[in-house]
């Protein structure tokens, strides 16, 4: 690879990045940007859910439970009302997310083992929060049975340890104590945030085929390797100043333990780096206008690595032939490798599998894409059409030769 | 194949999908040539220039630049040749100075080398006093000029240019012609593609483009002696009128407007010039001049075209 | 004189035009984005099972074997290791997997004390403890969600000798409805169909001036006798085509391949896509205007498509975010829509309770292209 011709590409690349603002925050600000979004998303917990109440019993054990849903902070009491079937149209309107049935003798227990309980209906569209309110409010209900249990046990003069559960759990949280989903997400999310410096590299090259500049740069002595290289190189850098960004803000705005070696991750991140830009140039050679690159980028960079690496659906949970199609996307090895440096401490050693697979998809991308490149024009260009109709336009005041016979 | 030969081109042919837009091509340009390659748009300029450039791949036959093939040795091309796209193929957004840079550094110019070049070619091209400029920023001669100067920063012996002076002024037109002049001079061989017919006067030879084909290639006035007869220019009052009358003149060739005045191509001076004044007055036109005029590439090229063979291209002919 | 219909057909037919000369783009939008949301639906609609536990039974008892295998024999849980002590597990805990499924590690542990079987036969309560791997969060809950529901009925069924269906009426009773077994695919296709759909045509059509604009043509296009509303609606038909085909793919996808129920009426939803695509086409014109180059307007489609995944509802429930996020959610069309799409396609929800997010879709839709076609006439001034 001839250096001189990638560092001048890269000089002039250089140029572009910092002289289009848009460009300059698309690799600058936009991850940060972009992962504020990310972790605000991620991290909202379900606050003042509202919840529905039919109240058969309107009595002190009922007006507690009540209170006790109220005082919740995840759910709060939104509406009464006097059968099920009145809840209909609120929980189709969405203004209700759960409804509680309280029976009409709710609180009175008798020695024959009665226990009146309540009965909760819960809209399940969205499960995540459903299963948060209800775990909520079951566990209220619950709790409010057993206290009520307790208390009447105790007035019928009897131990209430009866009521204790059979076995007692004990829990203990390894590497994310708080099970808090963003310290878990935040190490593959670093990595997502790479897709914009890639986007803008993607369009770039695609920019240059529009523009005409590439069939000037085709038609000069350049390697092309160097051009692509060249090319390529500036996004590296921001790209790399991004994970550095990232990766304080981590620390210091989110407090995400970092338990590996930071070279290793930064050698991760780099590879990593290097893979996204490798399929970035692939793009761009395989798609030459601008509007097409950016659909492809959007579908190759954001959907699957979002859903697929395991980010927010476990991949264990995943078909093994979509685990197996993952093993071609950068990301799923990213994601492994900087969750476990990050939470786990655990180091590129133990995890040589990932760490090799990424390491020749970073370098195996970009010659596939330099390999693919042709150093000649592209043939088809959709709006030629229009171009020459301008220079036609031009043309017609400069006496052109094709008007005769008047 | 003679040494002086530079560029040879074989029955060469390219097509896109339907369009076959250079249709088995054979051409020879000598070194040290100034070669016009003139025709309309879209009668393949562009795509023959760009297969010269070994930037595209012929569909059928051959092209040898300085005894390397277009095809197999086209990176050998790329080092000895200066190539500049018809559009703009420079970064708007660098300026004049950081574009020469950039494309000498491509180009393998370097060091003191380069440092004794920008100098020449600031000089030639009037460029200094723009040289932070942003390339975007030029009028559309000067952006001619830059591109002019990227393309011969490593002095090559060839020189592509496609559509140079489309869309620049006329007094821009000639200084970029008198550069292009001076290269030749210095003994570059250049082949320059134009839809101007006047331009095509100031190459040794031209090659006539039309529909993908050769009509002729030969020296401007080589290609002139071609047309038989002669050319009348006729300006009166009522030339709406007396356009189609003329037309239907046996002996009138071809008929060409330019705002009231009437170019006549004419197979036979003296008998057609009389059958025109019995016109004029039986039309009872009497306000009008009719006088000889000189031959030119326009009127020749336009003969040429109706009487190539096959059909009448309709462009030309609506 | 030709009518305004025709021209802005004029002006659509050019864009289709040019669409169509992009040729990989068409089918590539089709195909692409349905095997994306293939991809989704399979990955999402898996549920969280067969997770790596490892148990460490210090008690070796029938009991302590019983609670083993009661764990071992749900869907989420599945026994993978057996260790000789709590340092040994935490530490294979530690490690990961490297084989091709890298977070097949251990996501539970298990710890039964010695003593467990005799003290929960003599009526005792005996400890046990989990640990949990919490660099899997989501996987991690769900573990200890089944982990705890399981031990207590294991605790229960030995000592007093109780199935769950014995005390199942002492619970709070639960219904679930619409999505009766809480199946996320019926709540992320539906999302991501919309997502896909916003997407595409706004991405196409925020391109549409600002490429005229890069190729120089957007001057040429401003001195043609068109008006400023047949302009925007011109550029916007035929992304708009584009979406509704996109649009009626993946919803033919969902409903019959992924099986989401399409529980209402399919008329007004195929209608109320019409309102919601104007509105989101006017947004992508707008864009598209004041963006002077491709690259710009994609950058604000970018920020755009990005604040409205918050504020949308599309992966948490608008319902659940601040008050201030929700007031401001009233104004983005994407937010209606999928309380619209999901609302009919779940909750067989009518004009009767919908009515208010489509007559909102229509009133933000309206005063988009309104606003479109007043900035389009004052750039030409
Ligand atoms: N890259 C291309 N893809 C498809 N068709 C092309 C391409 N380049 C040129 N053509 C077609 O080939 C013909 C000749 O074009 P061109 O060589 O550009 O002519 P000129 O330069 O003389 O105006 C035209 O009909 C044009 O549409
Ligand atoms: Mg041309």
């Amino acid at each position: 690879m001839n250096l001189r011709h990638m560092f001048a590409l890269a000089r002039k690349e250089f140029y572009h990045i910092v002289r289009d603002p848009g460009t300059f925050l698309l690799v600058t600000v936009g991850p940060v940007f972009l992962m504020i979004v990310f972790t605000y998303m991620l991290t909202s917990e379900v606050k003042n859910a509202p919840v529905g109440v039919i109240d058969h019993a309107h009595n002190d054990a009922s007006a507690e439970l009540i209170d006790r849903i109220e005082a919740d902070p995840v759910t709060r009491i939104a509406a009464y009302y006097e059968s099920v079937d009145a809840t209909d149209l609120d929980f189709q309107r969405g203004d209700i997310v759960a409804a509680v049935e309280i029976p009409e003798n709710y609180g009175q227990f008798s020695l024959l083992g009665d226990v009146p309980t309540v009965h909760m209906i819960v809209d399940g569209m969205e499960p995540t929060s459903a299963e948060q309110v209800l775990e909520t409010v079951y566990t209220i209900a619950d709790e409010h049975t057993r206290d009520l249990a307790g208390d009447a046990l105790s007035g019928f003069g009897l131990d209430s340890s009866l009521l204790d559960l059979p076995i007692n759990v004990e829990t203990e949280t390894l590497f994310n104590p708080d099970l808090r989903s963003i310290v878990d997400f935040y190490p593959g999310l670093m990595g997502m945030m790479l897709t914009l410096p890639a986007l803008a590299l993607a369009l770039s090259l695609a920019k240059e085929a529009e523009n005409g500049t590439l069939e000037q740069l085709v038609a000069s002595p350049v390697d092309k390797r160097a051009l692509l290289a060249g090319k390529m190189l500036p996004y590296l850098v921001f790209g790399m100043i991004d994970v550095v960004i990232l990766f304080i803000m981590g620390q210091v705005a989110y407090s995400v333990p970092f338990r590996g070696s930071l070279l290793e991750y930064m050698l991760v991140a780099l590879l990593f780096n290097m893979a996204n830009l490798g399929l970035a140039l692939l793009i761009a050679v395989f798609v030459r206008s601008q509007q097409v690159a950016i659909i492809v980028a959007f579908l190759v960079f954001f959907v699957p690595p979002f859903f697929l690496s395991g980010m927010f659906f476990p991949a264990d949970a995943m078909p093994f032939i979509v685990q197996l199609e993952m093993v071609e996307f950068p990301s799923m090895h990213y994601v492994s490798l900087a969750k476990a440096i990050f939470l786990q401490g655990t180091s590129i050693r133990d995890l040589l599998f990932n760490f090799v697979i990424l390491a020749i998809l970073g370098i195996e991308l970009f010659e596939i894409a330099a390999f693919i490149f042709r150093k000649k024009i592209i043939v088809t260009v959709p709006w030629r059409k229009w171009f020459n109709r301008d220079e036609k336009r031009q043309s017609l005041t400069q006496q052109p030769i094709a008007q005769s016979r008047g | 194949m003679a040494n002086d030969t530079m560029i040879d081109i074989q029955s060469v042919s390219r097509s896109f999908r339907q369009t076959l837009a250079v249709d088995s091509i054979t051409l020879s340009i000598r070194r040290g040539e100034l070669f016009g390659i003139v025709g309309p748009d879209g009668a393949g300029k562009s795509t023959l220039l760009r297969m010269m450039a070994a930037i595209l791949n012929p569909t059928g036959g051959t092209i040898a630049i300085a005894g390397h093939d277009s095809v197999k040795d086209a990176e050998d091309i790329k080092s000895i040749m200066g190539y500049m796209p018809q559009g703009f193929g420079l970064y708007t957004d660098l300026s004049v100075q950081e574009n020469l840079r950039f494309t000498a550094d491509v180009y393998g110019v370097t060091g003191a080398q380069l440092e004794k070049r920008l100098p020449v070619l600031y000089e030639f091209t009037d460029l200094a006093s723009f040289k932070d400029y942003q390339a975007g920023k030029l009028s559309g001669g000067m952006k001619k000029k830059l591109a002019l100067a990227c393309a011969i920063i490593h002095e090559p012996p060839l020189l592509l240019l496609d559509e140079p002076t489309t869309g620049v002024d006329p007094v821009a037109r000639r200084g970029f012609w008198d550069l292009l002049s001076g290269l030749h001079a210095q003994g570059t061989t250049t082949v320059v593609s134009t839809p101007y017919m006047d331009e095509a006067e100031r190459c040794n030879r031209v090659a006539l483009l039309y529909n993908g084909r050769v009509l002729a290639c030969d020296s401007p006035s080589a290609i002139k002696a071609r047309v038989p007869g002669a050319v009348l220019a006729l300006t009166s009052s009522d030339n709406r009128r007396l356009a189609p009358l003329l037309l239907g003149l046996s002996g009138v060739i071809d008929i060409q407007t330019y705002g009231n005045l009437l170019n006549i191509i004419v197979t036979d001076r003296d008998t057609v010039r009389s059958r025109i004044l019995d016109l004029l007055d039986s039309e009872q036109i009497d306000d009008y001049t009719l006088e000889d005029a000189p031959m030119r590439m326009e009127e020749a090229f336009i003969y040429l075209v109706n009487h190539a063979e096959g059909a009448l291209p309709e462009e030309v002919a609506s | 004189m030709k009518s305004t219909i025709n021209r802005t057909l004029d002006i659509a037919w050019k864009e289709l035009l040019h669409m169509r000369k992009d040729r990989v783009l068409l089918p590539f939008l089709v195909i692409g984005f349905l095997l994306e949301l293939t991809f989704v639906a399979w990955a999402t609609s898996q549920p969280i099972d067969n997770l790596n536990m490892a148990v460490v039974d210090l008690d070796q008892s029938e009991q302590s074997a019983a609670l083993v295998a009661a764990l071992d024999a749900t869907d989420t849980l599945t026994l993978r290791h057996e260790v000789a002590d709590e340092a040994t597990a935490i530490e294979a805990m530690d490690q990961v997997n490297t084989v091709l499924t890298p977070h097949a590690n251990t996501i539970l542990t298990l710890v039964i004390p010695a003593g467990f079987g005799d003290t929960l036969t003599s009526g005792g309560q005996p400890d046990v403890r989990i640990i949990l791997n919490g660099a899997e969060s989501v996987s991690a809950r769900e573990a200890r969600r089944v982990a705890e529901q399981t031990i207590l009925e294991q605790g229960m069924r030995v000592r007093f000798n109780m199935e769950p269906a014995d005390y199942e009426d002492q619970l709070p009773q639960v219904t679930v409805k619409y999505n009766e077994d809480l199946e996320r695919s019926w709540y992320t296709l539906p999302g991501e169909a919309a997502l896909i759909f916003y997407m595409v045509t706004m991405a196409l059509a925020a391109l549409a001036i600002s490429r005229e604009r890069e190729w120089g043509t957007y001057e040429q296009l401003r001195v043609m006798p068109f008006r400023s509303v047949e302009v925007i609606l011109g550029k916007a038909l035929s992304p708009m085509l584009v979406g509704y085909v996109l649009f009626l793919s993946v919803l033919a996808l969902m409903t019959l391949v992924f099986g989401v129920p399409l529980r209402g009426s399919l008329p007004l939803l195929l209608i109320v896509a019409v309102l919601y695509l104007l509105a989101e086409m006017g947004k992508g014109v707008l864009l598209s205007m004041m963006a002077r180059t491709q690259l710009q307007a994609v950058l604000l489609v970018f920020v755009l498509v990005m604040v409205d995944l918050i504020f949308s509802g599309y992966a948490v429930a608008v319902e659940t975010l601040p008050q201030l996020v929700q007031t401001i959610a009233n104004f983005i069309p994407i937010r209606h829509w999928l309380v619209i799409l999901r609302g009919v396609m779940l909750k067989n929800a009518g004009l009767d309770v919908l009515w208010p997010h489509i007559v909102a879709l229509i009133a933000i839709g309206a005063v988009i292209i309104i606003f479109t076609a007043w900035q389009y006439r004052r750039n030409a001034s």
